[in-house]
């Protein structure tokens, strides 16, 4: 992972210094809130339904076992003892008191963390493959990239106050676990010739009402004038892109009202006009991350795997995957216990995982956007001491790409923009279907259940997807089919009317159940419904 | 002080003008289109953002000298308050002019403690002199 140095260092202090004149500033009545606002989003801080909630930034996902611990510290410090991870592989905490804020920041930058734009109109927190540098099948480590990116988006000064929030996703693999086509910019980094690295440049991914899957809008771009380009990116959208409406305000709606050709001749233009000698050091900083990088020390595995019984096999079968270095295994760490409430967990859990990691994987772990926990260099020798001790904290649940493996957001139990409940649906859904998976093979069943149309949970790219929303004061549910997040990204369709919030783990059952009766062999349920259409789902379900 | 405007500068001067001592400089919208630029005739210039929450008066700057040649000064007024001052000078901005009414609004004391700001890094090039530039600083550019 990316060491800060001393001026990395500095910066993230002096922004909490910052922000602590501000909170300040606010306390003292100096400033109204309509004033605050734009200052404490800036800094991840929301005023939610019930208090407010502050978003911490992990850049690419990656943290160390210190890091986690200190995570841990400031849930039991400052909040009610537990934390929530997101899909942008950011950690929230629900019940932060504003006085103390400036304090919380404190004590993440002294473990180098930040919440630095992790919210407002600007560039969020960079997200990336949770298996970056260690996934079998990569071809180039994302991790210098998006260290690069996370510099560069870092207080810049033009791109401050956009038309609309603005998030990146990179990956360095041919299968894409980012998600790259659903955001704002989604970057694929591949080799060229002679040790070169080419990015890919995809535009206009989006979730939300309006769900749209990025266009190829720059190929084989060297990293090296990818800044430039970017900026370019930025300037024309900052330029164009729509302040009327916020719903028609993100460069999917610009691109869509341009055109892919004419966009790409502005950005054109605008990267001709911009002095490139003043990103001459992109090489040389590019090269000085990825030289920073902490590898982890693999070693040759001392002693055979002797113990075993089914449910660690259980477990190793669903939640380890393959590492690129032998002898090693990457495991994933479940956060979607059956019942329980996705991507939370428990200071007492992330002080355990800590410890784990630091015992057993280099002391580094990683959030993924599924909203669980990786430890990503596990000896395969160590992974049934590894089980052991996430049994013992109930962690071990065994269902990483099963539907029970549920992206929920925070919903209507937190969330002042929520027209729906998310949370207890989840909870009632992954109760009901866990059954059903543990006899049946369905694995890569994705469901993603969002409580309002802002779509945080991603339910458009979700095989099963579930859309919270409220008519006439009664929850009501609408349900998607056919969604793909990765590199063959589709939105998915609506099959048919809301259901209640009773009915939604029911309906779901029913949807995996005509799946697995009419399924091809190997086929994944949105190949299923693109062959037999939606009619016979919707009869399945409705019928 | 009444109506007076004060001008605070990047070098952290500030400077207190009469309303009035501002006219017959250009007048340039922050959010023009920097293709619709024309050659500028005056000898300042000021970008006026008409609210904060759209920044686009922030990429101005450049775009003025870049696409006119103007090598005159370059103020920025509106809807600007302390906590965007670094941003305004980072940008090449030689100064903000602050309205009597927002420099009473926010406080004297505000403003000039804006003028040294906690955050004195950025990663990229940067034209205030309270600033440095962290990547110009590890590649000794």
């Amino acid at each position: 992972m990316y060491r800060y140095d001393e001026l990395d260092q500095s910066l993230v202090e002096q922004r909490s210094a910052e922000f602590r004149s501000q909170v300040e500033r606010r306390l003292a009545g100096k400033i109204s809130e309509a004033e605050f606002k734009p200052l404490r989003l800036m800094n991840g801080l929301y005023l939610q339904l019930h208090a407010y909630m502050l978003r911490v930034a992990i850049p690419y996902g990656v943290l160390s076992s210190k890091q986690m611990t200190k995570l841990a510290d400031i849930a039991d410090k400052y909040d009610r003892g537990y934390g929530h991870f997101t899909t942008r592989q950011n950690i929230q905490y629900n019940w932060p008191k504003l006085i103390e804020t400036p304090d919380i920041l404190d004590d993440l930058a002294s473990v180098q963390m930040h919440a630095i734009q992790t919210s407002g109109n600007c560039i969020r927190n960079v997200t990336t493959d949770p298996f970056a540098g260690v996934a079998a099948d990569e071809e180039v480590d994302p991790r210098p990239l998006c260290e690069l990116l996370r510099q560069w988006s870092t207080l810049h000064p033009e791109f401050a106050y956009l038309p609309r929030k603005f998030k990146f996703a990179v990956t360095g693999s041919a299968v894409d676990r980012a998600a790259i086509k659903v955001h704002d910019i989604g970057l694929r980094v591949k080799s060229g010739p002679n040790d070169t690295v080419l990015t890919d440049i995809w535009v206009g991914g989006g979730q939300g009402r309006t769900p749209k899957i990025a266009q190829l809008f720059k190929a084989n771009l060297p990293v090296e004038d990818l800044l430039p380009y970017l900026e370019a990116i930025m300037r024309v959208y900052n330029r164009y892109g729509r302040r009327d409406n916020k719903y028609k305000a993100r460069i999917k709606i610009l691109l869509a009202e341009t055109g892919l050709e004419a966009l790409q001749q502005q950005v054109e233009a605008e990267y001709q006009s911009i002095d490139q000698t003043a990103f001459s050091y992109i090489e040389s900083e590019y090269a000085r991350i990825a030289g920073n990088l902490i590898k982890p020390e693999y070693h040759t595995a001392t002693e055979a795997p002797t113990r075993t019984n089914a449910e660690f096999e259980a477990w190793r079968r669903q939640n380890v995957k393959p590492h690129k270095q032998s002898g090693y295994a990457i495991a994933v760490v479940s956060l979607k216990p059956a019942g329980g409430i996705p991507g939370d967990a428990t200071s007492i859990q992330m002080r355990a995982i800590a410890d784990i990691a630091e015992r057993y994987s280099s002391s580094e772990l990683r959030v993924t956007h599924r909203q669980n926990l990786i430890l990503p260099h596990v000896l395969e020798s160590d992974l049934f001491s590894v089980w052991e001790l996430l049994v013992k904290v109930d962690l071990a649940e065994a269902n990483i790409d099963l539907p029970s493996d549920i992206i929920a957001c925070p919903g209507l139990d937190y969330c002042a923009l929520a027209t729906a409940r998310s949370i207890p649906i989840a909870q009632s859904v992954s109760k009901k279907i866990r059954a059903t998976e543990l006899t049946t093979d369905l694995k890569g069943v994705s469901v993603n259940i969002s409580g309002c149309i802002n779509a945080c949970a991603h339910h458009h790219v979700a095989n099963i997807g579930v859309l919270g929303l409220n008519k006439s004061g009664v929850e009501n549910y609408q349900l998607t089919l056919g969604g793909r997040n990765d590199q063959n990204a589709s939105i998915g369709q609506r099959i048919g009317p809301g259901v209640a919030a009773d009915d939604v783990p029911e309906a779901i059952e029913r949807i995996v159940n005509f799946y697995v009766d009419v399924r091809e062999i190997h086929e994944s349920l949105p190949d299923t419904f693109d062959r037999v259409g939606k009619e016979p789902f919707r009869e399945a379900v409705y019928g | 002080m009444g109506d007076d405007a004060q001008i605070v500068y990047s070098d952290g001067r500030i400077e207190t003008r009469n309303a009035q001592s501002t006219t017959g400089f250009q007048q340039v919208d922050g959010e023009t289109d920097p293709g619709t630029l024309t050659p500028f005739t005056t000898q300042s210039i000021i970008v006026n953002f008409n609210s904060i929450a759209d920044g686009r008066g922030f990429s101005l700057v450049k775009a003025i000298r870049q696409n006119t040649g103007y090598q005159g000064a370059i103020f920025a007024s509106g809807d600007i308050n302390p906590d965007h001052l670094s941003f305004a000078f980072q940008v090449g901005f030689d100064a903000v002019i602050v309205s009597a009414e927002r420099w009473q609004k926010y406080g004297g004391d505000s403003w000039r403690a804006a003028l040294n700001p906690a955050v004195r890094l950025s990663y990229s090039q940067t034209h205030s002199k309270s600033l440095q530039s962290i990547w110009q600083q590890r590649h000794r550019i």
